[in-house]
């Protein structure tokens, strides 16, 4: 296919393209936010860069893949599918990140890299390797015409429970007592410890919220993207991009980032499928070279 | 015993050692020529984590060029493979240069991350431009050259060939760490503010060390070209370069021969382990996490610590 | 190609082979009996299986696995007197990684042959090797054409060569669903050959392809695609895809509403039994060819599918028959020359003088291109009592691969 032959000489048609596209596009950024979220809280308050956060991501969808099981319900698994994602997040934090915080950024990544393979294994090896289907409830299946335009339903559930997702996370750490003690260890984690705050309590805490929406995204996407070992890497690329492209630490740079990340994939799919290997990376690539501190990253260095 | 024959005493053990090698047959022959290769790739790599403070995670990249280099010419030109590695060596030095020109302007994550997506396009590249190098079925029907007569299909030459190139590589980095250069290299790691500071164009000499890695990444890559003889995409792949990373945690960051023993140690392990179960990556992970918490000098360095009470310099 | 020249790196190996054979063989003589009487005094059978247990293809090694140790053992784990071992190895999908597995099979562990390999990439960085070292290879995975003009005596394919799967689609779907059809595949080289192999049988119908389409491998939304083939509206689409990919668009060509509009048709290997438990009712109409379903009605098969649900609590599937069929084969060319693997041209000879009754139906090797010549079956996706399965609705016996490579 050449640049552009999605396109037809047909306005309408056109139109309508562009429209589905825009759904998806913003349906995808959505996915991306809610791992790109926690990366970017955990970074900014910990200063930990977390490899391993896609693994819950993964974790976070076969547990709804397996409440799902034992239930049937699709709405039960999303509700509870991130506890064993966060039980297992807050001992790897108390048990292994936490001794590293005096080493440096290399250690962390080390670490967390060692932990991928540890539990795309173990997934495999409860679950096997087959790729495994999160069953959606009849409410959420089918499709939705709007002026001609067909958006599955699902992806329009997508953009909606991003969206409240975001403004809880908005309103948690704008609004909230805790989220303020979270702004301010961003901000300075001495200082923090200094007027009072418990510190390796809250780093636990963000931690777990951190993983938590991670798993929660891999919930989520699992009825597009399908369930399998390897998942894990799939989402961890794309969502470091958006973390580096929106600002490492900056949670409005990640929200910015993915969605931008989200259309631009899709429309460079669509518009230059010979480029679809790598739209991303260039984008990131040109970003990183025009502004190395990101869209909206303070400039650390 | 002083310093300077304990040093030539080494390496005629080493050099021993290594011509014995053949001597275990075939199989035991190729495997230690693929340590070599991957032994190449890791010290190279650890020039830039080790002793330059620059964590890559596209180091894949100068490798694999470099060993599409050597099978293209040979297939595409009926090259020579020794013609072959010699440009493979420059098109990594150029490829390095270009690539670290731009990534070295970032630092930490961002660089790690960029470094990752120049290695990921080429591989893209790769994938895409079939008529050249075959895709993702790669390349195959390379033509090893000869040395002295002698085909290089022949395991034990290959051997010598790739330790060959191993001592040279080994001996150069020894010689490049112990000199002036060195020494910047090892004072941007410690401190890269007060090299700047102290007026030295940090940058100029990050892209050094940066193309300098790169070309010595194009030694292995050459090399496992003549022992292959065989190219496809998998090898620009980020997973090559993780592995690389492992093997220079495994075996010590900024000790020169450490990261050798960590491909040694990861390529045996991998072999050894994933012959008895196909969760092997398992494995590998709890071991690298283990190494990265209670053995952060890595085995050599934990090692040297050991035999000599402290870091020798 | 100087073969001559290139013979080296086997010479070590055979020779150690000769010498461990004639080793057993003098034990037996010493000890007064003739080779193959007693399991005890002959050399075990070193079967040596490289195939993909990691990454995204573990589900189709293992499930080849299963199928030949299912076979193994109903035969008591024994050939010829031989006790049966075999030697798994994963290649991880690398051909790097593969190249250097199959050496440690054949010349560290000894292997009297080796079989496996469901990665087209890795066979083909094979081949060399092979060719070179003189190993015995039974193919049970990779269809890729090229493995059927190697010339290569002592390489056999047991499991397909895909162009006569695919041409034979494209003929039917000509003769029986419509001439204009919108094709897309994965854009990696198997992908592309599925779709030339395709037109190769549509277009010799007077088919025309309306338009090709090349998503990229690893694709996680196809809506733009799917934007493309809907404004289209061709009768049908033919594609390909594999794994995840497989899942993701025939869900999306679904959930889209695409259905309806255009049939559903592809490769086998888009909706076989890897794909559909996560594809489900989505695929529900989909057409497709393949030399095998697990719903085939002969009595081979319902045997086959029993077994092996009684073994592994789970439906065969297509790779699995391909081990259960290389461990047959194995047994009846080794059972013929008296578990002789020293005589390789014996042994080829058997290979090729068998004639068998296999699950997916009535196999033989072409003697030309020693890969098969077997049926191949046009499929539908239904449901059969509440599973989603392929059932067979026409049949197309003993298709003939072309006897050189085609474009």
């Amino acid at each position: 296919m050449r640049p552009g032959a999605a396109l037809h000489a047909n306005g309408e048609a056109r139109m309508e393209f562009i429209a589905t596209q825009l759904v998806n596009g913003v349906a995808y950024g959505v996915l991306l936010f809610l791992m790109s979220a926690g990366l970017s809280l955990i970074f900014g308050l910990m200063n930990v860069v977390n490899i391993a956060h896609g693994s819950f991501f993964m974790l976070g969808a076969f547990a709804a893949l397996s409440i799902e099981r034992w239930t049937g319900s699709f709405w039960l698994a999303l509700l509870l599918s991130w506890i064993p994602a966060v039980a297992i997040g807050i001992v790897m934090e108390r048990v292994f990140i936490r001794k590293l915080y005096g080493r440096g950024h290399l250690d962390q990544v080390l670490l967390t890299f060692g932990f991928t393979f540890v539990f795309v294994d173990l997934v495999r090896w409860i679950f096997g390797a087959d790729i495994r289907e999160l069953a959606l409830p009849d409410s959420l299946t089918g499709v939705i015409e709007m002026g001609g335009i067909i958006v599955p339903r699902y992806r329009l559930f997508l953009i909606a429970f991003g969206g409240v997702v975001a403004l809880l996370l908005w309103l948690f750490l704008e609004r909230s007592r805790v989220g303020a003690m979270v702004r301010a260890g961003v901000d300075d984690a001495f200082t923090a410890t200094g007027i009072g705050i418990n510190v390796p309590v809250l780093f636990a805490a963000v931690f777990a919220l951190g993983v938590g929406l991670a798993a929660v995204g891999g919930t989520v996407a699992g009825p597009i993207l399908g369930l399998y070992p390897g998942m894990d890497i799939e989402i961890l690329i794309p969502a470091f991009i958006v973390v580096v492209i929106g600002g490492m630490g900056s949670l409005r740079g990640a929200f910015v980032a993915s969605l931008f990340v989200g259309l631009v994939d899709t429309f460079g799919k669509a518009y230059f499928p010979d480029f679809a290997l790598f739209m991303i990376y260039l984008l990131m690539v040109v970003v990183l070279l025009t502004r190395p501190q990101g869209l909206f990253g303070v400039n650390r260095a | 015993m002083s310093a300077g024959a304990r040093r030539a005493a080494g390496w005629v053990l080493l050099i021993a050692a290594l011509a014995l090698v053949p001597l275990s047959g075939t199989y035991v022959t190729g495997l230690a020529a693929e340590v070599l290769v991957f032994a190449i790739f890791a010290m190279s790599l650890d020039l830039l984590i080790g002793y330059t403070g620059l964590l890559s995670f596209g180091h894949a990249a100068f490798f694999g060029v470099s060993a599409y280099t050597v099978v293209i010419l040979g297939l595409q030109f009926g090259l020579s493979g020794w013609i072959g590695v010699a440009a493979g060596i420059l098109v990594s030095a150029v490829v390095a240069a270009a690539i670290g020109f731009f990534s070295i302007r970032v630092s930490g994550i961002p660089f790690l991350m960029l470094t990752m997506a120049f290695a990921q396009l080429l591989m893209a590249i790769s994938i895409k431009w079939r008529s050249v190098t075959g895709g993702t079925d790669g390349l195959s029907g390379f033509q090893r050259p000869t040395l002295f007569g002698y085909s290089l299909d022949n395991r034990a030459l290959q051997f010598y060939v790739v330790a060959t190139g191993f001592l040279l590589v080994l001996w150069f980095l020894r010689r490049l760490i112990a000199s002036p250069l060195g020494s910047i290299f090892i004072g941007i790691r410690e401190n890269e503010q007060r090299m700047r500071a102290a007026g030295y164009p940090v940058q100029r000499f990050k892209l050094v060390s940066f193309t300098l890695a790169g070309a010595l990444a194009g030694v292995g890559g050459g090399l496992y070209a003549l022992q292959n003889a065989f190219v496809s995409s998998d090898i620009l792949h980020w997973s090559l370069s993780g592995d690389a990373i492992i093997m220079v945690i495994l075996g010590g960051t900024g000790t020169i021969v450490g990261p050798a023993i960590g491909a040694g140690m990861f390529l045996l392990l991998k072999n050894v382990v994933s012959s008895h179960t196909e969760y092997w990556l398992l494995w590998v992970g709890i071991i690298f996490i283990l190494c990265v918490m209670f053995l952060p000098q890595g085995v050599w360095g934990w090692l040297r610590a050991r035999r000599f009470g402290g870091r020798t310099p | 190609m100087d073969t001559s020249q290139r013979a080296n790196a086997g010479v070590t190996v055979d020779r150690r082979r000769f010498i461990a054979g004639a080793a057993a063989l003098g034990a037996g003589v010493l000890l007064g009996r003739a080779p193959g009487v007693l399991a005890q005094s002959r050399a075990p059978l070193k079967i040596g299986l490289l195939n993909s247990f990691s990454k995204v293809f573990a589900a189709l090694g293992n499930a080849n696995l299963n199928g030949m140790t299912l076979y193994f053992e109903q035969i008591g784990g024994t050939i010829a007197g031989r006790k049966i071992e075999v030697i798994r190895e994963d290649d991880e999908i690398n051909p790097q990684v593969g190249l250097q597995k199959l050496k440690k099979l054949v010349e560290s562990d000894n292997c009297d042959l080796i079989t496996g390999i469901q990665a087209s990439n890795v066979a083909l960085a094979a081949v060399e090797y092979i060719r070179q070292s003189k190993t015995f290879y039974l193919c049970s995975g990779a269809g890729v054409a090229d493995l059927s003009y190697t010339g290569i005596p002592y390489l056999f394919r047991c499991s397909i060569a895909t162009h006569p799967i695919h041409a034979t689609m494209g003929e039917w779907l000509a003769d029986n669903l419509t001439k204009e059809v919108v094709t897309s595949a994965s854009d990696f080289a198997g992908g592309r050959n599925t779709i030339s192999e395709f037109k190769a049988g549509f277009l010799k119908k007077g088919g025309k392809i309306v338009k090709e389409i090349y998503p990229p491998l690893g694709n996680n939304d196809f809506s733009a695609y799917l934007a493309d083939m809907r404004s289209i509206g061709a009768p049908a689409t033919y594609s390909f895809y594999a794994g995840t990919d497989a899942v993701r668009f025939v869900k999306q060509y679904d959930e889209y509403g695409l259905k309806a509009k255009s049939k559903l048709t592809g490769s086998g290997f888009m909706v076989e039994s890897d794909t559909l438990p996560a594809q489900g009712r989505s695929a529900l109409g989909a057409l497709s060819s393949l030399h095998y379903a697990d719903t085939l009605d002969n009595a081979e098969n319902r045997q086959f599918v029993a077994d092996y649900r009684a073994k592994f609590n789970d439906y065969p599937s297509v790779y699995s028959e391909y081990g259960y069929l290389a461990g047959r084969l194995i047994h009846l060319a080794l059972q013929a020359v008296d578990g002789n693997t020293q005589d390789k041209d014996k042994l080829r000879a058997a290979m090729l003088a068998l004639r068998v009754n296999a699950p997916r139906g009535p196999f033989r090797f072409n003697p030309q291109t020693q890969s098969p010549i077997q049926n191949v079956y046009i499929r539908e996706v239904a449901d059969i009592n509440g599973r989603i399965a392929n059932k067979v609705i026409h049949t197309v016996n003993d298709v003939v691969e072309p006897a050189t490579k085609s474009g």
